[in-house]
């Protein structure tokens, strides 16, 4: 395994970790979760760049796709924000037993 | 070379453990934009000239800016940069993971590796276009991926215009 995709592997890690523990806004948890696609994108290119030139598709699909997720949470961010006046995850517990 | 690829983890790492765990928001969107940025580099330091391109235009043009607004939202009493507490202690589990996975490396094959690095950079400067033909195969063998992109994108625009549109009439309310 060479160091860069050590690197990103890490700090998917890492990132799952923040995401797993952090609880108090929602926007810190998004934040946690972009990481999370950010260090997928990169362990994707670092492999299309070493093979070959059909695999140059899948990351930017990727990167596609966690922004369309990034935009819905963020909506999320704002409409709570809205209605309930903080943005904060203790808001989100219509689901909570 | 070697240095330069060194410094690019050391401060990439860095930015990610600030973002997983610090408490201030504040400065977690700007980690994440300097996690984005290195890690960028670290795609330029291995060969790739379109892709960093990609994520500096998206991520840090686009994205974080609706990021750093969506901080207005947010009410942090105090503005904490390192944290306190529990998360002070997952900085400090992710740091030592860090040096003893990163001395692990460097104790098994670390200058192998780093060598064929080099040598894989050194391969890849002659011919940067590979990248350019491989993101046109979109148009050829990936147009699948092009609707399925292009389809998600315009879904997630009704999506947020309905989901934020009104205070009683939007799709999340207040009960």
């Amino acid at each position: 395994m060479s160091p860069t995709n050590l690197l990103f592997t890490f700090s998917f890690i890492i990132f799952t970790i923040g995401f797993t523990f952090r609880h108090t806004h929602l926007l810190s948890a998004l934040l946690c979760l972009e990481g999370m696609m950010l260090s997928v994108f990169l362990l994707m290119a670092t492999w299309s760049l070493s093979s070959n030139i059909s695999s140059f598709i899948l990351p930017l699909t990727v990167l596609t796709l966690s922004a369309c997720e990034a935009g819905i949470g963020l909506a999320l961010l704002i409409a709570s924000a809205r209605t309930h006046n903080t943005a904060n995850l203790k808001n989100l517990n219509l689901l909570q037993c | 070379m070697g240095i330069t690829f060194f410094l690019l983890c050391f401060l990439m790492m860095v930015s990610v453990v600030l973002v997983a765990s610090g408490v201030t928001i504040h400065y977690g969107v700007v980690s994440l934009l300097f996690a984005a940025m290195f890690g960028s580099g670290l795609l330029v330091a291995g060969g790739g000239s379109f892709m960093p391109l990609v994520v500096l235009l998206i991520y840090l043009g686009g994205l974080l800016v609706v990021f750093a607004f969506c901080v207005g939202f947010t009410d942090d009493k105090y503005c904490e940069f390192w944290g306190v507490g529990g998360s002070k202690v997952l900085a400090y589990v992710c740091g030592a993971g860090l040096g003893i996975g990163g001395y692990c490396v460097y104790d098994s094959a670390w200058a192998e590796v780093l060598g064929c690095f080099v040598d894989g950079v050194e391969a890849w400067g002659d011919d940067v276009s590979n990248e350019f033909l491989g993101v046109g195969l979109f148009y050829l063998s990936g147009w699948g991926l092009l609707v399925l992109s292009g389809w998600a994108l315009l879904v997630v625009l009704f999506t947020i215009m309905i989901m934020i549109r009104g205070r009683h009439r939007g799709a999340l309310r207040s009960l």
